[in-house]
């Protein structure tokens, strides 16, 4: 009996496996195909063709740029976000001062407003200050949106026994030394999830950077994709030769950050 | 991980430094700066505007332009540049979105009184494109160019079926017909006579203009459920019912002109914009284009077309009016490969010199607007929906328009 539950868990996981890398699998191939068989059925392409990926290069010469754009914009956001998430998130959890609960509530409430709702205020005060076309207004309004690390990260110091920090307190340290010596170093798992969620929330983004950047030489890399996609053809395999680029940063990341992702998410909120 | 994070301080200071230094917009030169703005509709659409609008940048020793293309979402990033008056100076402007714009009276400068003293004139254009950008004997927009269906289709599989290829005279029962013996002739591989663009209205009205049928009465309300109308959408099943025309993603394929290039349907109704993606992923098939049938009420056809134009909040209007008038110059329209080009003189030529368009430029002549009123794009969502609930058999063409109509008049009294 028990051993057919463990074979029962196993196909499902499998399974679940499976249907998550079939899309992944599929783009793969594609991007090996020729535009004529992009549609047919079979995934594996009949004839293995690297001329998708040599004409993105060819043909985009902004290709490169692009991903490199994107990676700057990534790295500058979650160094940020991971920056204003610790120390948002440590002073609504340990300090406390007049509001805390309220700000507390704005924060949480914030993070239940569509993205969409807010392009049209955010923008309007970007081009104010005449941040347009910077990556000025593209970072702080992907940081902006971008709350949930700050929750995280209070919900995870608030299930650490206080009495480490009333001890580093009794010992001398102050309020930055505790962030710096204490709360950074204990942060660890959460702080790699923050790294993981916001790195992919900002390498994928699309509307935002499409709104805010109007010079193809200031594209990221999904914006940039987008001119594979014509009016009414749309060059798919060349998308997906792209999309390659897009994939696999994140993949990397994942990967490096793995460990520590799985235990964040598994221990936010607990309490001891 | 407290080295980790201090570092991650450091560099995101150092490296915001670096991307402001190098990306906030140089100065040019005291010239007036103007901004152009158009969705990327093809790659070779794309380079032409950029190659356009340098030349133009080197006739010009007042004005400097700067194209600006837009990957995907055009009019929600449209809209929120209008919203925040930070609107380009020119911009394309789809006719779907001509109405839905003209509706809010304070978006679009009319540009008569450039029109009145330059050397541009509104006479040089194809009439019912600039038509499809007046409104109230004011014209908004210059055509850029345009497109109508054609009825392309297959040379060899006509060959094989020992029939002659569409002629200008057909009407939509013997297209029906060739269809489907098109379809009985089949080869090894399966062949349809006609692939069906099952989720839009875009080919079903104007074979309803053929049946008589109208999107709108005189007094404004939706007229689509009209006895002719039913006629038109069951003739429009009939073509599914009969089994000559197939759904392109039954087989395999993305989008009806996919189908056509694969061979799996004879023939489709598609724009000039097939020809190029034909070119490019099937070299070798043999095709030709024909006028749409004639209906049993006359011929119809859809004009697709933008227009240039100009916001009110525009800060250089007579410089955007130089930008465009060198856009929609007899020079530059020279150099249009993807679409037809909108002045007259300059479509005539380059149908002498590509006769295979010429049924795309004889359509412009009856062919109406691509445009559905204020709120054009529900109403031809809302249409779409009827046509797939009629095609998919879930619901009779009565039935399904009938309440399409009803919803439409709900949408346009909103």
């Amino acid at each position: 009996m028990a051993r057919a539950k463990t074979l029962f868990f196993y196909l499902v996981l499998v399974a679940c496996a499976l249907a998550s890398v079939f899309p992944f699998a599929f783009a793969l191939f594609t991007s090996f195909k020729a535009p004529s068989e992009a549609f047919s059925f079979g995934a594996w392409p009949a004839a293995l063709t690297f001329e998708n990926y040599h004409e993105v290069l060819r043909t985009t010469p902004l290709f490169l740029r692009w991903v490199l754009n994107s990676l700057a914009v990534a790295v500058v956001t979650v160094a940020l976000l991971l920056l204003l998430s610790l120390m948002g998130g440590f002073s609504l959890a340990r300090i406390a001062f007049p509001g805390r609960k309220t700000l507390f509530l704005i924060l949480l409430a914030s993070m239940m407003i569509p993205n969409q709702v807010l392009w049209i205020p955010n923008y309007t005060t970007l081009s104010r200050l005449g941040w347009v076309n910077t990556y000025w207004g593209l970072v702080p309004g992907l940081v902006a949106t971008l709350s949930t690390g700050t929750f995280l990260v209070a919900q995870f110091l608030r299930a650490l026994p206080i009495e480490i920090e009333e001890a580093a307190t009794l010992d001398g340290l102050s309020r930055y030394g505790m962030f710096w010596r204490l709360i950074v170093p204990l942060t660890g798992p959460v702080a790699a999830t923050v790294t993981i969620t916001s790195f992919m929330a900002s390498w994928n983004a699309f509307a935002w950077p499409l709104i805010v950047l109007n010079s193809p030489e200031l594209f990221t890399l999904p914006v940039g994709l987008n001119f594979f996609k014509g009016l009414y053809v749309t060059r798919w395999t060349l998308i997906m030769a792209g999309s390659m680029f897009n994939t696999l940063p994140v993949l990397v990341v994942f990967a490096l950050f793995q460990r520590h992702f799985i235990k964040g998410v598994a221990t936010t909120g607990l309490k001891e | 991980m407290v080295g980790w994070v201090r570092a991650c301080g450091v560099l995101a200071a150092v490296i915001g430094l670096a991307l402001a230094s190098g990306c906030r917009e140089a100065r040019r030169d005291g010239k007036i700066a103007l901004r152009l703005s158009g969705y990327a509709g093809n790659p070779a659409e794309t380079d032409l505007m950029r190659e356009l609008v340098d030349d133009f940048n080197a006739s010009q020793a007042q004005i400097s332009a700067r194209y600006e293309p837009v990957p995907g979402q055009y009019y929600p990033k449209l809209l929120t540049m209008l919203a925040s008056r930070t609107a380009p100076d020119v911009f394309y402007l789809d006719i779907l979105y001509f109405q839905p714009f003209i509706a809010k009276r304070s978006i679009l400068l009319p540009l008569d009184d450039f029109l009145a003293t330059s050397s541009t004139k509104a006479s040089d254009f194809i009439p019912s494109l600039i038509g499809a950008f007046s409104d109230k004997g004011k014209v908004y927009g210059i055509p850029k160019d345009f497109n109508t269906f054609g009825l392309y289709y297959n040379r060899e599989s006509f060959d094989r079926a020992g029939l002659s290829y569409p002629s200008d005279q057909w009407d939509l029962f013997r297209f029906r017909d060739v269809a489907e013996r098109l379809t009985r002739n089949t080869g090894p591989a399966p062949r349809h006579g006609f692939a069906l663009t099952p989720e839009t209205a875009d080919r079903f009205l104007p074979v309803a203009a053929m049946f008589g049928a109208r999107l709108y009465a005189p007094d404004g309300s939706c007229a689509i459920a009209s006895p002719a109308g039913v006629k038109a959408m069951e003739y429009y099943a009939s073509l599914r019912g009969s089994g000559a025309a197939i759904f392109p993603s039954e087989v395999g394929s993305s989008w009806a002109g996919d189908a056509f290039g694969r061979e799996q349907a004879a023939m489709v109704f598609e724009g000039s914009w097939l020809t190029p993606y034909l070119a490019e992923s099937f070299p070798r098939l043999g095709y030709g284009i024909s006028q749409l049938p004639r209906g049993p009420a006359g011929r119809s056809n859809f004009l697709f077309t933008v227009a240039y134009v100009i916001p009110q909040s525009a800060r250089h209007p007579e410089a955007s009016w130089k930008l465009i008038e060198y856009l929609t110059s007899a020079s530059a329209q020279e150099r249009i490969t993807f679409a037809l080009p909108s002045r007259k003189a300059v479509s005539a030529r380059f149908v002498s010199k590509h006769p295979q368009y010429r049924p795309i430029l004889d359509a412009a002549a009856y062919a109406e607007p691509y445009a559905f009123g204020p709120q054009g794009n529900r109403v031809n969502d809302r249409l779409g929906l009827a046509v797939q609930e009629v095609l998919l058999g879930v619901k009779s063409p009565q039935q399904a328009l009938a309440e399409a109509a009803a919803a439409i008049d709900r949408i346009n009294r909103l």
